[in-house]
């Protein structure tokens, strides 16, 4: 018979890394540096590739070393996997730490309050930067959203609903065919535009063809992300609204479209992140305007990628610097769309 | 009255099912009827974007005839009496297309399959959360980004990398170079667009992989194989259909990136094996640098090549499509 | 508990909604211990459990086990749901670590020297400490004769010796060479439940585990499999040691000698009594023990 006292014994976990094992790992990390450092310092080898790819042959070697000792090759293979793996993360890191301080180093020189306030109508592109300003392309690039938005919101919300509230014959097909157009290419949207309408119509660039491109883009990830959501909302709470009665249409419009109100805001979000910063399409619709334009059905209007893409073609450092603090500015707004999607994700998910 | 209930009788067969209908109200009649004409609407865009491309692109179609996708040359002059005389050839930019989308994949899938199983199964776990959204940050970032990033901060790095290979490599036929000149080449825009795909393949790899069953996991375990065997035994083989199918996306947007290729890639019309080499191009990014001056004929053309661009990334994102449900349909 | 048979008479109406033979369990105890007892020295090596706590988190999800498995035998740990012997098997081959917030105390001795010290090699332990799941999960992308040598191939261990021979000999030891030996190369999804358990259990054995631990091995399975694969441990404890936990009470005394009744009585999960299979069914030392065999509660 086992004994029932309440134990004073504590918990511990004789799997993990010790103490004494952590030293022996910053050791090897400190020790293999010093090694990188004379071996580059000593020899032809130069660069950060050296650096990096003669660090993590030495710390292997090392490793291993220590390793093989109680493991075996099987212990020494598992490491070197662990490493490889490592390593491809920290490449992937270090591409995206030296994208974000690139736009981060070189955007925030151009940063000037007038930059928000005035746009390129007496500046050109080749003028000192500290001239004129975007303002004219973040309306432009407002107007393109709020189009796009009014269009393949409802659109993508539509078809979520068919998806997940009528569940018709055609389902597997219409899921399918959005897949599909997720797929097509930014620049394939733009020219569609203006093959359609450009070329049959009386309508020229305009942000309104700008959103129409947009849209086309936009509609695939709401339409998913929606379905996503719908698909979230418990059964039970359709069962009610049906048994009581009630048509289906007024049981989506009351009981379910408002249960997964926050979802389809994530998925609008979503959706806004993923086009405002697209360039190609617009060069086709909506073409480079240098002052604000109110009438988005009518005449060119600046956005900021194009004026983003202005920049950077007129290749001047002024040209470039403004295409550098523009994208900084562009990379702010799509970080925030992001975390207000997530947070709302994730509130979504707690509340439930 | 006694109620008799004589016990069911066994029938020689079970009756047919019976077939439930209603007969939906006005309202719902049209509510169905709206959103189900909503949802075509997917079908009828692309059905428009193959119909208007062909149509506004079949004089150039008819004009070049097959020269279209065997020619290399592409160029608007006129001859001695001012008679528009044009070639569209449009090989060299598919050769292109499928040279800088091969460099990409070559780089991009290791990468992603070995920084999805480092986030699923080695990352201490409170820096998993932060990766993962830095990941599909990555995801956002826009491409005109990637172009800028690509020719100021990359390019000079990829060229000095360029210079290393073709020093040491150079005696493979592709990796060498007619003269010394290593910027804005396709090896160079296969790594932006390497980059720009990793979060594509890492983030459906990751899905994958963390779906793995766990009874699988630990009878691997059980057996006493390390992480990596088990990695082996199990994960690998158990989402690799789940990897292709991420290639394969990654490769459908691949093939139609625009501003990041143009940005870092020297366009010439001539085919070009070189990867190392500064001369290249691809379908998209040809379509916009030519856009700008381009006349009636050449933007038929132009819109031509649009088409034909559509179509590809269609098939490959058929595909993927394909390869994937095929591993959600056999279980594994 | 004067008169024994009475007292087994008593057992035996108790469960006679359950089992339909009129043996009682202590009967069928009784009986296996005296096959035991005619057998041959056993063969095999001891573990010990000393003092082992298991915890989830916060939560203490095992309290103080203390058993000794002697080389050779079978024990089965019996319980209601929820009290802890999945847990404790678990702890027994270092598998319960792989929860992320688990934490343990106590030792687990292999013959004598504690699996859980620092600095030791997990995956060789747990080549000499063997295990077959509730649901049989060979591996799909395998055929039936990779699945068996799988083992050997994941602690890369050099076989010497023909490697068809280990394959012949390990799949007649799980009793599954005649049904299979014409399809090797087939792949193991094409097998019943049945067949899938036998196959692995040739898995484990492949690696000729000195202990094999066996977790609800039959309770996904039909009867015939069940009775095939309960001769097949039989056969088994005569060259290993073997734990096994199971829901099934005709099975823990169709199949072991010794027995562990688990409870947990809204707090952690302890071992109760433990002892001689047939003295447990038959003659319980616990109240609680014998509300548990003779079906009054689980």
């Amino acid at each position: 018979m086992s004994n029932s006292q309440s134990t004073q014994v504590q918990p511990i976990r004789p799997w993990a890394a010790s103490t004494s094992d952590r030293a022996i790992t910053g050791a090897s990390v400190l020790v293999s540096a010093l090694l990188t450092y004379i071996l580059v310092a000593t020899t032809p080898l130069k660069g950060k590739l050296a650096y990096f790819f003669v660090f993590f042959l030495i710390w292997f070697i090392i490793d291993s070393i220590l390793i093989s000792r109680r493991y075996g090759s099987k212990g020494v293979r598992d490491a070197l996997a662990a490493k490889v793996t490592l390593f491809g993360g920290v490449i992937v890191m270090l591409a995206v730490a030296s994208i974000l301080w690139a736009t981060i180093s070189k955007g925030v020189k151009g940063l000037h309050l007038s930059l928000f306030t005035q746009t390129m109508r007496t500046t050109s592109f080749t003028d000192p930067f500290s001239n004129g300003g975007m303002l004219h392309s973040i309306i432009g690039t407002l107007y393109l959203i709020l189009i796009a938005v009014l269009i393949s919101v409802p659109m993508g919300i539509l078809t979520a609903i068919y998806l997940t509230e009528i569940k018709g014959r055609a389902a597997g097909l219409i899921r399918f065919l959005v897949q599909a157009m997720s797929g097509v290419p930014s620049v394939v949207a733009g020219l569609f535009i203006y093959a359609a309408i450009i070329l049959n119509t009386p309508l020229r660039n305009s942000a309104f063809l700008g959103g129409l491109a947009l849209t086309i883009l936009m509609v695939p990830t709401v339409t998913r992300t929606a379905e996503e959501v719908l698909n979230l909302v418990p059964r039970d709470l359709r069962e009610a609204g049906l048994a009581m009665g009630a048509t289906q249409w007024k049981t989506v419009a009351l009981v379910v479209l408002p249960a997964a109100r926050s979802g389809l805001i994530t998925a609008t979000v979503l959706g806004v992140a993923r086009v405002a910063g697209e360039t190609a399409p617009l060069l086709f619709t909506v073409g480079v305007f240098d002052a604000i334009n109110p009438n988005p059905f009518k005449g060119g209007s600046g956005t900021i990628p194009t004026y983003i893409w202005a920049g950077l073609t007129a290749g001047t450092s002024d040209s470039v610097q403004r295409a550098w603090t523009a994208i900084l500015v562009l990379l702010m707004v799509v970080l925030i769309l992001f975390t207000l999607a997530r947070t709302l994700g994730n509130k979504r998910m707690k509340a439930k | 009255m006694s109620s008799t209930f004589a016990p069911s009788a066994p029938t020689a067969s079970a009756p047919d099912p019976r077939k439930l209908t209603t007969k939906h109200r006005v309202s719902d009649r049209i509510f169905r009827a709206v959103v189900t004409a909503f949802s075509f609407s997917a079908l009828i865009i692309l059905a428009l974007i193959g119909i208007f491309l062909l149509t506004k692109g079949l004089s150039a179609f008819k004009e070049q005839g097959l020269h279209f996708f065997t020619s290399s040359t592409w160029s608007v002059t006129q001859d001695a009496n001012g008679k528009d005389v044009n070639h569209f050839g449009l090989a060299a930019m598919l050769l292109g297309t499928v040279l800088i989308a091969a460099v990409a994949l070559f780089i991009a899938v290791p990468l992603s399959v070995l920084t999805a199983l480092f986030l699923t199964f080695y990352a201490p776990e409170r820096i998993r959360t932060l990766l993962v959204s830095v990941v599909d940050l990555m995801a956002a970032f826009p491409s005109i980004l990637y172009g800028l990033w690509g020719f100021f901060i990359l390019g000079p790095m990829a060229e000095y990398w360029a210079k290393l290979i073709n020093k040491y490599l150079g005696w493979i036929p592709f990796l060498s170079v007619p003269q010394p000149s290593f910027t804005r080449s396709p090896f160079i825009a296969g790594i932006v667009l390497a980059v720009m795909i990793v979060p594509i393949i890492t983030s459906v790899s990751r899905e994958v992989f963390s779906q793995t069953p766990l009874d699988r996991v630990q009878a691997a375990y059980a057996l006493g194989a390390s992480k990596w065997g088990m990695i082996k035994a199990v994960v690998l083989p158990f989402g690799s259909s789940g990897i292709v199918g991420g290639a394969m996306l990654g490769l459908g947007r691949a093939f139609g990136e625009t501003v990041a290729v143009y940005s870092v890639l020297n366009i010439v019309f001539r085919p070009n094996w070189h990867i190392l080499f500064t001369q290249g191009g691809n379908v998209a990014s040809m379509i916009i640098g030519q856009w700008g001056e381009a006349g009636k004929a050449e933007i038929s053309a132009l819109l031509a090549a649009g088409l034909v661009l559509f179509v590809l990334t269609l098939l490959v994102n058929f595909a993927a499509d394909f390869v994937v449900n095929r591993a959600v349909k056999s279980g594994r | 508990m004067d008169n024994v048979n009475n007292e087994d008479k008593k057992v035996g109406e108790d469960m006679s909604t359950q089992s339909p033979s009129t043996k009682s369990l202590g009967d069928v105890a009784e009986k296996r211990a005296q096959a035991r007892t005619s057998g041959s020295a056993p063969l095999g090596v001891g573990l010990e459990a000393r003092g082992v706590h298991a915890w989830f988190g916060k939560h203490h999800a095992l309290e103080n086990v203390s058993l000794d498995f002697s080389a050779g035998t079978v024990t089965a740990l019996i319980g209601p749901s929820g009290c802890g012997k999945s847990t404790f098997i678990r702890t027994l081959n270092r598998m319960h670590e792989f929860i992320p917030s688990a934490a343990m105390a106590g030792e687990v001795l292999l013959d004598g020297k504690d699996i859980y010290e620092p600095g030791i090699d997990v995956t060789k332990i747990r080549l000499q400490i063997g295990m077959v799941f509730q649901k049989p999960n060979p591996f799909p992308s395998m055929t039936i004769g990779e699945n068996v040598l799988a083992g050997l191939k994941l602690a890369q261990i050099k076989h010497e010796g023909n490697k068809d021979d280990l394959l012949e000999e390990c799949l007649t030891r799980a009793g599954l060479w005649t049904e299979v030996k014409d399809r090797l190369g087939a792949h193991a999804g094409g097998l019943s439940g049945g067949q899938q358990q036998r196959l692995c259990i040739a898995r484990s054995l492949a690696l000729k585990p000195k202990v094999l631990l066996m977790d609800e091995p039959c309770s996904a399975l039909d009867p015939g499999s069940t009775l095939r694969i309960e001769d097949t441990i039989s056969e088994l404890s005569k060259s290993m040691t073997i734990v096994i936990v199971t829901h099934n009470m005709q099975q823990a005394a169709r199949v072991s000698d010794y027995t562990a009744f688990f409870l947990a009585e809204g707090g952690p999960g302890q071992m109760v009594e433990v002892g001689p299979t047939n003295e447990i069914f038959s003659r319980p030392k616990d109240q609680r023990t014998e509300n548990y065999v003779s079906g009054r509660f689980g």
